[in-house]
């Protein structure tokens, strides 16, 4: 058997259209900046389309379907038998990145390939086989309707086969259909959809052809050692393996996170029916995990009926369960069974069947669908898998409904992509990580809740240190499935340290958010980074890795502004942010998402357009002709003093000034909850104000979503101003004021700060600076 | 790369029985021929050839050994987590969970066909707990 060392980075890149096939390397220094996994799909899938991101259908000829393995996979690594699937999400319209546990993964690499990139379009239905020579293509048609364990069955595979195959739903293009690999899903966003419009039915990998050996076989051997140890007695993914990731749903009644009526109540006794506990009793469960797995979450079980069926997950459980009045997980199994044959995302299914179900309650739209009614749910998930009678319109997914039939408020969405079963009015955090997750709704973005309610290491109801956490795991994540670790397995990995293992909860509790950093130092994931390292050979230590991170979902955020994210999307549902009072009988809150937001916003460094600056990612600015980018020098002196005058500012004009009339009347002039800037631009230091009553508060130091922005348009044009050799006149005058926003109100700004600048300044300096000098009443 | 026969193989089928996945084509007393697309490279074959004629992978020609000197799996019921991978890894159904009537907790694989095993050692590439271990068991005989 052929031994490759480290890693093959080779490519498969098939175009079906012309059903031909070439190898692809990624330059060599991509896998050390990348890491592999997400990260290098992400990175191929930005060099094919640079600069017309923007223009790629989601579910045309031109999108790339990219299967992607990472380093560890066939390492033999507890929890390592995971992929990667990337594309332009149907569902969302941006990126998608969604993690698989099943046999594929490990036949396509030990085939010899790091992955596949899936262009073009097959005019007729085709299955696509490879091996360790390459690819042939195969006539689907006679697949082409069947489920996803049924095409399995008939594809014949062999021990060494393993395949990644669709349902009716991916052939009929349903905005969330799954892709299936064993008895695993790359559930979320639409990526079945993509292999749909490809008319891939399936790709099947023969392995078993190559052996990978890691550069350094005893630190390898070392980390393993560590990992599974840790993994093993972790608590969180000992709850798991008993009782898979049902554990949560008691946790769920206790602290509030249960979805129940389409997230309207957040509480309902019944739901114990579906917790893990009573499940594991019911069904007298047993494993059915991901290969390679140590966590062991995944559970399977007897049914009444006598038939052995995989427990549905968690998340299908809340979906499937509580949030549609349903409390018998008989069905729940049934369902999931069902969805898992028709390949559909069993999240975004539940969501938007739960949508359904309450614009039908509010008279907004006719549906057979209504809270509690469960006799009809098979037939209506069949229906949207084939796209018949009512089914054709839910597999559209809940935002496009709740934009033609109104319900935006209660359409638990965010970016497109159906909120997980969390409801973060119990986990604040959890719900900034659903609003700025580059994905969407996914829960798996930074899975706060874990840290907040399920492990209880940080007080759940503050804004403090959120966004610092957010950052960070989201960060670590990315990293991780790059390498492609299964994310649950890193709890134990982080938290097992003797540190954040013994130190006392409530100390636990002040320092994460308190000293989020220091608290995040405490923990350690250098097994992560030395997983890399031993692997590929390439030098790595923790802090690199979540380095990595940071560039993977940076780039990952880039690409997503180029196809057309906005800062206004990264919001949560209305629901979550204005409806306080629910059945739960504990601490009923909403979510201060706008704050939240804005400290992410600055801990990450976007900027207007919502996302990092292109040198930020490496990217080169593409400019029109004529365009030059003129930026800040990086003259400190001035940008320290500016920043100091910026503070002052910031200080004096809500504490002092706006008890002045003249300068209130100047206030009352703008929109209540208006928001100014001024700043130096690009990213310079600047003040955010923003009207309350009749004065005005200074809202932050740095922020994106303004109404009104006055920039200087350089550092030297602010040292000008602000040392007073040019007044603000002057300085217009002169062009070195920039204003987005409606003039009406700059002009009302203008005449503040003159006020400001009197009031402030001894009259001989303030002279110099304004126009004509008046007394200020 | 897959397993190969040469021209020393005497046509007697003993490898077509002993392929766990059916890959071995061939007429008594012809040349038999190794299907590269679902040989395993478990090395069956070549330890039940009476004449040697089979060769690796790498062009080595595989031993002959008797049956009761194949190592086989042996699981360590401690070390179990029963998470059903050994058993769903192994190509030719020779493992199997030791009760469907014990709790997971309880439960354990056990090789419940030695007769069926081929000494691949999937199941043990595929155990995450350290559980089991390939021995020559000696005491059957």
């Amino acid at each position: 058997m052929r031994v490759i060392k480290g890693t093959s980075n080779r490519y498969l890149d098939i175009d079906l259209s012309r059903q031909s096939w070439t190898v692809f390397s990624p330059e060599a220094g991509d896998l050390s900046v990348y890491l592999g996994g997400k990260g290098l799909g992400l990175k191929i899938f930005n060099d094919r389309f640079a600069g017309r991101l923007g223009g790629v259908d989601p579910l045309g000829e031109e999108n790339l379907l990219i299967f992607s393995m990472g380093v560890m996979l066939t390492s033999g690594a507890p929890c390592t038998g995971r992929f990667e699937v990337l594309t332009r999400s149907p569902l969302t319209n941006l990126m998608l990145a969604s993690s698989c546990g099943g046999y594929f993964g490990e036949a396509c690499k030990t085939a010899g390939w790091d992955g596949l990139i899936i262009s073009g379009r097959s005019e007729q239905p085709v299955t696509i086989r490879i091996d360790e020579d390459g690819v042939s293509f195969h006539d689907a048609r006679e697949l082409w309707g069947q489920g996803t364990h049924e095409v399995q069955q008939s594809l014949a595979l062999s021990p060494r086969e393993g395949a990644a195959v669709i349902g009716p739903a991916g052939e009929n293009l349903v905005r969330y259909a799954s892709i299936c690999s064993g008895h695993r899903f790359a559930g979320r966003g639409g990526a079945g959809a993509v292999m749909g419009a490809k008319n891939l039915k399936a790709v099947v990998a023969r392995g078993k052809s190559v052996r990978y050996e890691p550069m350094l076989p005893e630190k390898f051997e070392r980390t393993n050692k560590k990992a599974r140890k840790y993994i093993v007695r972790n608590s969180m993914t000992k709850g798991y393996r008993a009782f898979g990731t049902n554990v949560n749903v008691r946790l769920g009644i206790k602290a509030g996170f249960s979805p129940v009526r389409n997230f309207r109540d957040r509480y309902n006794p019944e739901t114990e029916k579906t917790s893990g506990e009573a499940m594991a009793e019911r069904y007298s469960t047993r494993h059915s995990a991901c290969r390679h797995c140590s966590v062991l979450c995944g559970h399977k079980g007897h049914y009444p009926d006598g038939k052995i069926r995989q427990i549905p997950e968690y998340e299908t459980t809340g979906m499937f369960g509580s949030n549609i009045e349903n409390y018998n997980p008989d069905l729940i199994g049934e369902w999931n069974e069902l969805m898992n044959e028709l390949g559909l995302d069993t999240i975004s299914a539940g969501g938007t069947i739960a949508w359904a179900m309450e614009a039908a309650e509010k008279g907004l739209r006719k549906s057979e669908l209504s809270f509690g009614r469960t006799q009809n749910i098979a037939g209506i998930l069949e229906d949207i898998a084939l796209r018949a009678g009512e089914g054709d319109e839910l597999a559209e997914g809940s935002m496009r409904l709740s934009r033609k039939y109104g319900g935006t408020d209660f359409a638990m969405h965010v970016k497109g992509l159906e909120c997980a079963a969390y409801d973060p009015r119990a986990s604040w955090g959890h719900g900034l990580g659903y609003a700025v997750y580059n994905k969407g709704g996914c829960h798996l973005g930074s899975y706060m809740i874990s840290l907040e309610q399920l492990m209880g290491y940080m007080p759940p109801h503050t804004t403090l240190g959120k966004a610092d956490w957010v950052v960070f795991m989201e960060d670590l994540f990315s990293s991780v499935n790059s390498l492609q670790v299964c994310l649950f397995s890193v709890f134990g990995i982080l938290t097992e340290p003797p540190i954040p293992k013994y130190l006392p909860r409530p100390v636990l509790k002040v320092a994460t958010i308190s000293m989020p950093k220091v608290a995040m130092a405490l923990m350690d994931w250098s097994i992560l980074s030395n997983y890399f390292w031993s692997v590929t050979g390439i030098k790595m230590n923790k802090w690199d890795f979540l380095k990595a991170g940071e560039r993977i979902n940076k780039l990952e955020r880039w690409m997503n502004v180029q196809m057309g994210l906005k800062p206004s999307d990264d919001t949560l549902p209305g629901r979550f942010t204005k409806e306080k009072d629910t059945a739960y009988k504990g601490k009923n809150t909403v979510v201060p998402i706008e704050k939240m937001v804005r400290q992410y916003y600055r801990k990450r460094g976007y900027n207007s357009s919502g996302g990092p600056s292109a040198s930020d990612v490496g990217m080169t600015e593409k400019l029109g002709p004529g365009e030059v980018i003129v930026k800040p020098s990086a003259k400190i002196i001035k940008k320290i003093y500016c920043s100091v005058i910026m503070a002052v500012l910031g200080w004096f004009i809500p504490k002092i000034a706006c008890r002045k009339e003249s300068v209130r009347d100047e206030v009352r002039l703008f929109p209540e909850n208006y928001t100014c800037t001024l700043g130096v631009w690009p990213s310079g230091p600047s003040v955010v104000f923003r009207r309350e009553g009749d004065r005005l508060k200074k809202i932050g130091g740095r922020t994106t979503r303004v109404d009104l922005g006055i920039y200087l348009k350089s550092i030297d044009a602010a040292w000008l101003m602000f040392t007073f050799q040019e007044s603000t006149c002057q300085a217009e005058a002169n062009n070195r004021l920039l204003v987005r926003g409606e003039l009406q109100h700059s002009c009302t700004f203008i005449r503040l700060m003159d006020k400001v600048e009197i009031l402030l300044l001894p009259k001989f300096i303030a002279k110099k600076a304004v126009k004509k000098w008046e007394k200020v009443k | 790369m897959s397993f190969s026969i040469t021209e020393l193989c005497i046509g007697c089928g003993a490898c077509k029985k002993a392929c766990p996945v059916a890959a071995i084509k061939g007429e008594i007393k012809s040349v038999h021929e190794i299907s590269r697309g679902l040989c395993l490279e478990c090395g069956a074959c070549g330890r039940v050839c009476p004449s040697g004629a089979v060769l690796d992978s790498d062009g080595v020609p595989v031993e002959k050994k008797k049956k009761s000197e194949w190592p086989r799996p042996v699981v360590d019921a401690d070390r179990c987590f029963a998470c059903e991978n050994c058993v769903g890894a192994c190509p030719a159904g020779a493992l199997s969970m030791k009760s469907e009537d014990f709790p997971f907790t309880e439960n354990y694989a056990v090789l419940s066909s030695p007769e069926k095993c081929v000494s691949c050692a999937w199941c043990v590439e595929n155990c995450q707990f350290d559980a089991i271990s390939m021995e020559i068991s000696y005491a059957r005989n």
